[in-house]
């Protein structure tokens, strides 16, 4: 079920209607609807995929019950183990069995060998890598004692299928996420109105933003042999804000409608084009996938505590993981490398902390420096994304070069201006509402005729400038 | 909660009020075409289904065909009975469903399909196709064609009026900005074709675009091909002898393209079926029938002097097909 999808907007007040009206009291009952409606919500595409979800909730809560009670390191850590042969076993599977098969049985053929392997006609679950995250979480979180295994079956269940955030995040911790299924939520009028405004702002940026902008990224980049370098340019503005709207969209969307739920998710994204850096760029970009592989993968690795190979060596790893996480393609591996390589010399120099703050605080208008920081670095993720885009690595290096040939600076062949007014009209939103949660978090400080005007306008254009509906894009990761 | 559901309320309500206002501005105009009887579909609709069983040849398609297909040259060319019944933006899906309610009323011979990129792409004009489907008196065919030719996006635009006038509303929107007015032109309709006297400017030659094609279109191929398949075994069904068209653009828009266009596209695929002849009638007979910039009213409409010759394309297309 697609979150903008007719029947979404009859799923959800349902569920709202039931779950409020089961009453507060009864914590057990609304978690039960809670996770009903998320295996409704996830059957909707395909049910078979259900087993899969609950399997790993069954393996995972098990495997927390029986770490609580195990004292011998070595009993303990193959428990750990298990959970995480298993998550990643099904991940590794279903997402990267045909990858790995296909580069085997290339790099036998490149080194003159011969190697026949049948590839599988896998279908993907959708959500995977996002789950199964959020439920090795737990298991390691419980492993390393920071939280204590939950005893109520009902309770896990719901927190690893819960639907806002079960197919494309954010990644919930079981710190966080885990304990709100076992309190009481209240409905708090002003946290519901911010909810359901954070959701129509996601809405928005997936339906007008994202969908608009896709029409002329899967145009260029399925022609880009035909185009200017200027154009191709173009194609790749367009994937950037597509990419951005689309997650971030879905993201905003998840966390506003837990909210109407009673629960709070983290943040995910945090105005990342407006990042001075690549490495305050990758604090503002999927947050919760950077933040898990910094915790469960860079921090035991060692982060950056050890010389400079090792930090090299880490550095690339959490990057290079990252992008392997996003797909089974070698262009995901590319995009990740490239990123480790933006980020290694601010690494080296100590100055990946620089920017923390927050950009022009305060002021209207950032000044000149801020402003080349934000262009350059906003350049140098547009050519990354060119990877991320691209079939293949060698599309994407002959992309990039087209784009940076002659034409680069001719006219391009096309030139859509409402879908460019748009991207300028959201970005100027996005810069001014930059201090809050989300763009339009701080809206209340306009009175409320102005404010339920600003939201009918959003909502009309919602309806007017709607792109052909596209899934969203983290669905397939 | 009370707070919160009063506010949603009123939030939904404001938003069923702005809907209402938008049908009333979109659809009065419609509704005054009806009464008045110059209504185009409605016109259309009532040729179909006041003749029962006279037509022998069925155009379907687009406002391309609308414009290209005289009537009165195919009958008069081929001794038999034809209709016009393409209709603005008609796309692939509309013309199956176009297609099921004629069959109701007619027993046509001949079914000319007319096709070109913009029949099936990603942007579909629910405005015009629900315009169209308004007219079917069979329920069942404009249920099948909301809910299954365009599934809940469909629904979503036969219910909420600022989705289905959204194009309307964005050329409103635009025209605010721009000087240009756009003239409506002077309709002149005979057994659904539209007659045009207009003649495509100099000024607008000069700004023509290349013709669609893949390049600039993100045409939906499997829904064509679905759709497709439907039409012919609907007209195998019946006995009906499918043509399939693309009707001629302003040469010189069609030299602005490059080898990339359609044609490729539908010449593989219509070759898969043996007893459907597709002719693009850019190239049918060129020099025969030397269109210039002159035969059409705009970039990609024929006008009256355009449709004479496009129709007497066509009929020799059939008088070829019958020697065959």
């Amino acid at each position: 079920m697609l979150f903008n999808s007719l029947e979404f907007f009859i799923f959800l007040p349902i569920v709202f209607a039931m779950y409020w009206l089961i009453g507060n009291k009864r914590i057990k009952q609304q978690n039960l609807l809670i996770a009903i409606s998320s295996y409704v919500f996830y059957g909707w595409w395909d049910w078979r995929f259900l087993f899969l979800i609950l399997f790993s909730s069954l393996v995972d809560y098990t495997i927390g019950l029986k770490l609580n009670s195990e004292d011998k390191p070595s009993k303990r850590k193959t428990l750990l183990w298990i959970s995480i042969c298993v998550n990643l076993g099904f991940l590794g599977f279903f997402k990267y069995y045909n990858f790995f098969v296909d580069s085997l049985v290339e790099s036998f053929t490149f080194f003159g060998g011969q190697l026949s392997i049948n590839t599988l006609n896998i279908i993907l679950p959708v959500g995977i890598s996002f789950y199964t995250f959020q439920t090795l979480s737990y298991t390691i979180d419980v492993y390393n004692k920071k939280l204590d295994p939950t005893k109520d079956f009902l309770a896990f269940m719901a927190f690893v299928s819960f639907f806002p955030q079960l197919v494309a995040g954010p990644i919930e911790r079981a710190t966080n996420l885990l304990p709100q299924f076992h309190k009481r939520r209240e409905f708090v009028y002003e946290n519901a109105v911010d909810g359901l405004r954070q959701a129509l702002w996601g809405l928005f940026k997936k339906v007008v933003i994202a969908d608009n902008c896709a029409t002329y990224a899967n145009m260029i980049f399925n022609n880009q042999q035909e185009y200017s370098g200027s154009t191709l340019l173009l194609g790749a503005f367009f994937f950037a804000f597509q990419i951005y709207g689309d997650f971030s969209g879905y993201s905003d969307i998840a966390i506003g409608i837990s909210r109407l739920f009673g629960f709070n998710l983290k943040r995910n994204f945090a105005f990342p084009y407006f990042s001075r850096d690549i490495a305050e760029f990758w604090r503002r970009w999927h947050i919760s996938l950077s933040t898990w592989f910094r915790d469960y993968l860079y921090i035991p690795l060692g982060g950056s505590r050890g010389g400079t190979k090792m930090k090299i060596r880490n550095t690339f790893i959490i990057f290079i993981v990252s992008g392997f996480w996003h797909g089974a393609n070698w262009t995901f591996v590319v995009w990740g490398a490239l990123n480790a390589i933006y980020f290694l010399p601010l690494l080296l120099l100590k100055k990946n902390r620089v920017n923390t703050n927050l950009v022009s605080e305060g002021k209207y208008l950032p000044t000149l420096k801020e402003l080349f920081q934000m262009l350059l670095t906003f350049f140098i993720t547009l050519i990354a994304w060119v990877f991320f885009r691209a079939d293949n690595v060698t599309n994407a290096f002959i992309y990039i070069k087209d784009m940076f040939s002659e034409s680069l600076f001719s006219k391009p062949d096309i030139l859509p201006i409402t879908v460019l007014g748009l991207v300028g009209l959201f970005l100027m939103i996005e810069w001014l509402g930059r201090a809050g949660e989300y763009a339009i978090q701080k809206i209340d400080f306009i009175n409320k005729p102005l404010r339920w005007s600003f939201y009918m306008i959003l909502i009309i254009l919602m309806f007017i400038y709607t792109g052909e509906q596209q899934e969203f894009i983290y669905f397939q990761f | 909660m009370k707070k919160f559901l009063k506010h949603i309320s009123l939030g939904f309500l404001l938003f069923v009020i702005i809907n209402i206002l938008i049908l009333i501005k979109y659809e009065l105009p419609a509704y005054e075409a009806i009464k008045n009887k110059t209504h185009k579909n409605y016109l259309k609709w009532d040729g179909i289904h006041s003749n029962t069983n006279t037509y022998d040849l069925i155009i379907l398609g687009s406002s391309r065909a609308y414009t290209s297909l005289n009537p009165k040259v195919i009958d008069s060319g081929l001794n038999l009975k034809s209709f016009n019944m393409a209709t603005s933006s008609q796309d692939i899906t509309e013309s199956y469903y176009t297609l099921k309610e004629i069959l109701d009323y007619q027993k046509p011979k001949y079914l000319v399909l007319e096709t070109y990129l913009g029949s099936c792409d990603d942007f579909i004009n629910y405005y015009q196709v629900y315009s169209n489907a308004s007219f079917f008196k069979s329920s069942q065919h404009k249920y099948d064609l909301v809910i299954d030719g365009y599934g809940s996006k469909g629904i979503v635009n036969y219910l909420v009026p600022m989705m289905k006038f959204n194009n309307y509303m964005k050329q409103d929107i635009t025209s605010l900005f721009s000087k240009k007015k756009s003239k409506a032109p002077k309709l002149n309709w005979y057994k659904g074709f539209h007659y045009d006297t207009t003649v495509v400017t100099k000024d607008d030659i000069s700004k023509f675009k290349p013709i669609p094609s893949f390049k600039n279109k993100n045409f939906n191929k499997d829904r064509f091909k679905f759709y497709f398949d439907k039409i012919y075994e609907l007209a195998k069904t019946n006995g009906i002898k499918l043509i399939v068209l693309r009707t001629p653009y302003p040469p010189s828009r069609l030299m602005l393209d490059s080898n990339t266009d359609e044609n490729g596209f539908y010449k593989n695929y219509f070759s898969e079926f043996k007893d459907v002849g597709y002719y693009d009638l850019n190239r049918y007979k060129s020099n025969k029938f030397n269109f210039t910039d002159n035969d059409f009213s705009d970039f990609h409409h024929a006008n009256g002097k355009g449709a004479e010759k496009i129709s007497q394309q066509l009929v020799n297309i059939i008088k070829a097909e019958q020697l065959n």
